[in-house]
């Protein structure tokens, strides 16, 4: 089980933040792959979007979003307020703060493949 | 998380007085740099609207309240989940307008004014202008344009002090162009 990637959207369906782990293939999803990956959304009601690609033997990350909202985007970007809403987010104490926290879920581990 | 246990009591032993005097002494600043008070109401205003859109982002991680379905349900949660959480006060929610688009909250006290007194030159500030920026920029993050307004204020003598919103449209999300 593995975590691929993670995608943060504004209201406007801009793109905040991308981030990957685990991806041997650098190329975009092809089509007969889809089969393989897990798309996780949640959506808050002021239209922030989080998408992160698993594998398929990822449980339902719902809480895991709203974690990531709720404790680290809202904590290190909504209130720091050199961090304009809405641009990318340039904050390198939050890139930090994410990847140990998606690199401690219990799901992160590689499995030989 | 042990950041959030922290907070927890961080905010029970966060002084409300300090809060109160910060409060006046911003009030203060700006009515030394603004030459009229109607100038001072809009800077109150517009400090409240930049609160209000990211304070909403922090309400709603801290309340896991999920989108309401009616202006009734937003009235609510206004008085009785934000008031509380960041003022700790619960208004009442009255003077529904028939139509259901207009209501008053009631606050009983307001702890901005505790210390307060207006003095006769300054008969038009409105004091607590702030509470409705932030009202006003948080409502607008989640879609909905309200106009908000102090309709009575202890302080200019009224029994109680009533904010009173308006709902104006719902804001719809746009998409880019060329995603559809």
């Amino acid at each position: 089980m593995t975590v691929h990637n993670l995608y943060i959207f504004d209201r406007n369906g801009s793109c905040l933040h991308y981030s990957e782990w685990n991806r041997k293939k650098q190329a975009g999803i092809s089509k007969d792959e889809t089969s393989r990956y897990k798309l996780h959304y949640y959506e808050t009601p002021t239209g922030i979007k989080l998408v992160m690609n698993t594998d398929l033997g990822v449980p339902n990350c719902r809480d895991t979003l709203q974690q990531i909202y709720s404790t680290l985007y809202v904590e290190y970007i909504v209130k720091n307020p050199l961090c304009v809403l809405g641009e990318t987010l340039q904050s390198d104490l939050f890139n930090s703060k994410l990847d140990s926290f998606i690199r401690a879920l219990p799901f992160f581990s590689v499995r030989a493949a | 998380m042990s950041r959030q246990s922290n907070r927890a009591t961080d905010s029970k032993k966060m002084n409300s007085e300090l809060f109160t005097l910060t409060y006046g002494a911003l009030v203060t600043q700006l009515c030394k740099d603004y030459e009229n008070d109607e100038e001072v109401n809009k800077q109150l205003d517009k400090m409240g609207y930049n609160i209000g859109v990211r304070l909403i982002e922090d309400f709603l991680a801290r309340s896991s309240v999920g989108r309401c379905h009616d202006f009734r349900e937003t009235a609510d949660v206004i008085a009785k989940v934000a008031f509380k959480m960041y003022l700790g006060i619960t208004p009442s929610v009255t003077n529904w307008s028939p139509a259901g688009d207009e209501f008053s909250l009631i606050l009983e006290s307001n702890p901005l004014v505790d210390f307060v007194e207006l003095p006769d030159n300054h008969s038009n500030l409105v004091y607590s202008n702030l509470l409705c920026g932030v009202l006003r920029g948080a409502l607008e993050m989640v879609q909905m344009a309200v106009d908000v307004r102090f309709a009575q204020d202890t302080l200019r003598g009224d029994n109680v002090t009533e904010i009173r919103m308006k709902f104006i449209k719902r804001i719809e999300e746009n998409m880019p162009a060329g995603d559809e």
